[in-house]
């Protein structure tokens, strides 16, 4: 059972940093408490050992598994003040 | 009174359902909650949260029954418990005529507790998960009181609040709501942090009032005072020079910054609809709690059989009729419920060729009418707010096709209607659309078509007969004579 969720939004926009394995700030919610982090990270679609796995979301109609399942490594847990972009920006679609 | 006193007296009445078993905040409690709402069954008092030694959860105390949703307000405001709606409406009214000041007071049991700084810990709360497809834990019922940077006007509304980290809260502000008028027009674009408290609990009219939405400029504190009929007890927050309610349950302290925004949502609206996706909204700073020892987070299941739709939805958009009443328009507004949700209605007895219209514009330029999208009038004679047969067959039948109005599209539009497409819901608008049903108010009164049913159709001496000789020729049923059924 993944901890984490992940929206699909930074799967979509990212494909190519993910290949290329290049860190990457997200946001991602803890399903224990449904708080919300900011983490610099490497996300790969293959599991790697040790490596976290992540619950890909969709939140067009609730926050909604898509049946994904990624894999991240966190390089750096950003402060708590610093606001990543929106996920709809990220999509250009807000 | 305080919420804990109102929850004792719903107890004693039979409104309440306390449960000490321990409940997950994690959908089990508003799943429990759900369910003594589809039942119409009691309010619920949750003692034992998995994970937190101390907080409790209360959900749906002023949700009623569908046929009597506004008892639990009339016992929240000392009102009789058996009173009528339009009693209850009536008396509601005239008390808010008269806004009582609040008063100050040096220290109230909201400030038992104090987290300030690097001790904020909003997860220290057992805030719960509502709806599986939530974008986080929610705060539904609260307070959130700003102050106006032009003015002395200080406002409480109600926002959907996530809790999205320990010390952030996203808030879903409308673009013309009251707080949102304040930060989008005020202090953003001056570049100014606008501070803000978010109170929950404490008396039920500060609760209450919080949800009503009242016209602009008009302090929701004082209509509170009026509505319970004796002044709200305020005392100083610790981090910014607003006052809060001295009998909350929590109160947050923070700060909205200008341009800073933070993805929030999706979440189960009151419309009753899954309302993504999760967008860029503003960012509550907290920057201090105080909160009473074990104190009670009080929710609502929005958006389920009911939820806010049955009573706090009426209470809120009651600012309409009030709205409309100081405006001098004299009509009656009503929340018509269908179903799990409502339909804002208005009669009017006064009538001339083009006062719907008058009237028309008055409700659909309420900044609250930006959660709705279409009303429909009747005349006073022909509608009840308890017959929602009367109400559709009214609609169907006396509105002349051409009394079917639809605005432009550019019209404010909170974007959380299911019908609104994706580019509606990103530009906040949409078309507006109001129902005239009311007869042409330059007919005669014998040019008005006799309704065709048995109180109007047969003298009096064969009613009476039929009532008479009914049991007598054999028939199980009771007759049923309509009140006002000849109309």
């Amino acid at each position: 059972m993944s901890r984490y969720e992940l929206d699909e939004a930074y799967v979509r926009k990212f494909r190519s940093e993910i290949e290329k394995g290049s860190t990457l700030a997200i946001q991602i919610r803890d399903g224990q408490d449904y708080s919300w982090k900011n983490v610099k990270a490497i996300l790969s679609k293959t599991p790697l050992e040790s490596w976290e796995p992540l619950r890909v979301t969709n939140t067009v109609s609730g926050q909604r598994p898509t049946g994904e399942v990624i894999y991240m490594k966190i390089v750096e847990e950003l402060p708590d003040d610093e606001l990543l972009p929106s996920i709809q920006g990220i999509l250009n679609w807000w | 009174m305080d919420l804990r006193e109102f929850l004792k007296k719903l107890e004693e009445v039979g409104e309440l359902k306390v449960i000490d078993q321990e409940v997950d905040w994690n959908l089990e409690a508003s799943a429990i909650t759900a369910m003594t709402m589809r039942l119409d069954g009691p309010a619920v008092l949750f003692n034992r949260i998995k994970g937190y030694s101390q907080g409790r959860l209360s959900a749906e105390f002023f949700q009623g029954a569908r046929n009597n949703f506004w008892r639990r307000f009339s016992i929240g405001l000392d009102m009789d418990p058996e009173i009528k709606w339009e009693e209850f409406s009536r008396e509601l009214y005239e008390r808010l005529k008269n806004p009582i000041k609040p008063v100050l007071v040096s220290t109230g049991p909201c400030k038992e507790n104090i987290l300030i700084g690097k001790d904020v810990n909003l997860f220290a709360f057992p805030w719960p998960y509502i709806h599986d497809g939530d974008g986080g834990r929610y705060g539904t019922i609260l307070n959130c009181i700003t102050k106006d940077l032009g003015s002395a006007w200080v406002n409480w509304g109600n926002y959907r609040m996530q809790i999205q980290t320990k010390n952030k809260v996203g808030f879903q502000l409308g673009p013309f709501s009251d707080a949102g008028t304040m930060y989008y027009q005020g202090y953003e674009p001056r570049g100014q942090n606008m501070p803000f408290c978010v109170s929950l609990g404490g008396e039920p009219a500060v609760t209450m009032m919080g949800v009503f939405d009242a016209p602009k400029g008009v302090s929701e504190v004082e209509l509170a005072g009026a509505a319970q009929q004796k002044p709200v007890e305020m005392v100083r927050a610790e981090t910014n020079d607003l006052l809060v309610p001295a009998n909350a349950e929590i109160v947050l302290e923070g700060e909205i910054r200008p341009y800073e925004r933070m993805d929030e949502g999706p979440f189960g609206e009151m419309i009753g609809y899954m309302h993504g996706p999760r967008s860029p909204r503003p960012v509550g700073r907290i920057n201090c709690i105080t909160y009473r020892t074990n104190p009670i987070i009080p929710f609502n299941v929005e958006g389920t059989e009911g939820g806010d739709n049955r009573g706090l939805t009426q209470i809120f958009t009651s600012g309409i009729d009030f709205g409309l009443k100081q405006k001098g328009i004299p009509v009656d507004y009503y929340w018509q419920r269908t179903g799990d949700f409502g339909f804002p209605t208005v009669t009017f007895r006064f009538n001339y060729p083009g006062f719907s219209w008058v009237v028309a514009s008055g409700v659909i330029s309420y900044s609250l009418f930006q959660w709705l999208h279409t009303t429909a009038f009747f005349d006073p004679a022909d509608y009840s707010p308890d017959d929602l047969d009367g109400f559709i067959e009214s609609i169907f039948l006396k509105a002349h096709p051409t009394n079917w109005h639809v605005t432009d599209s550019d019209h404010l539009k909170m974007s959380v209607s299911v019908f609104q497409s994706p580019e509606e819901k990103k530009r906040g608008l949409s078309a507006k659309t109001w129902i005239d049903a009311t007869w042409p108010a330059t007919w005669r009164p014998e040019e008005i078509p006799k309704k065709v049913a048995f109180e109007n159709c047969y003298p009096a001496e064969i009613q009476e007969w039929t009532v008479r000789e009914w049991k007598r020729l054999g028939f199980k049923e009771r007759p049923l004579i309509k009140k006002g059924g000849g109309k």
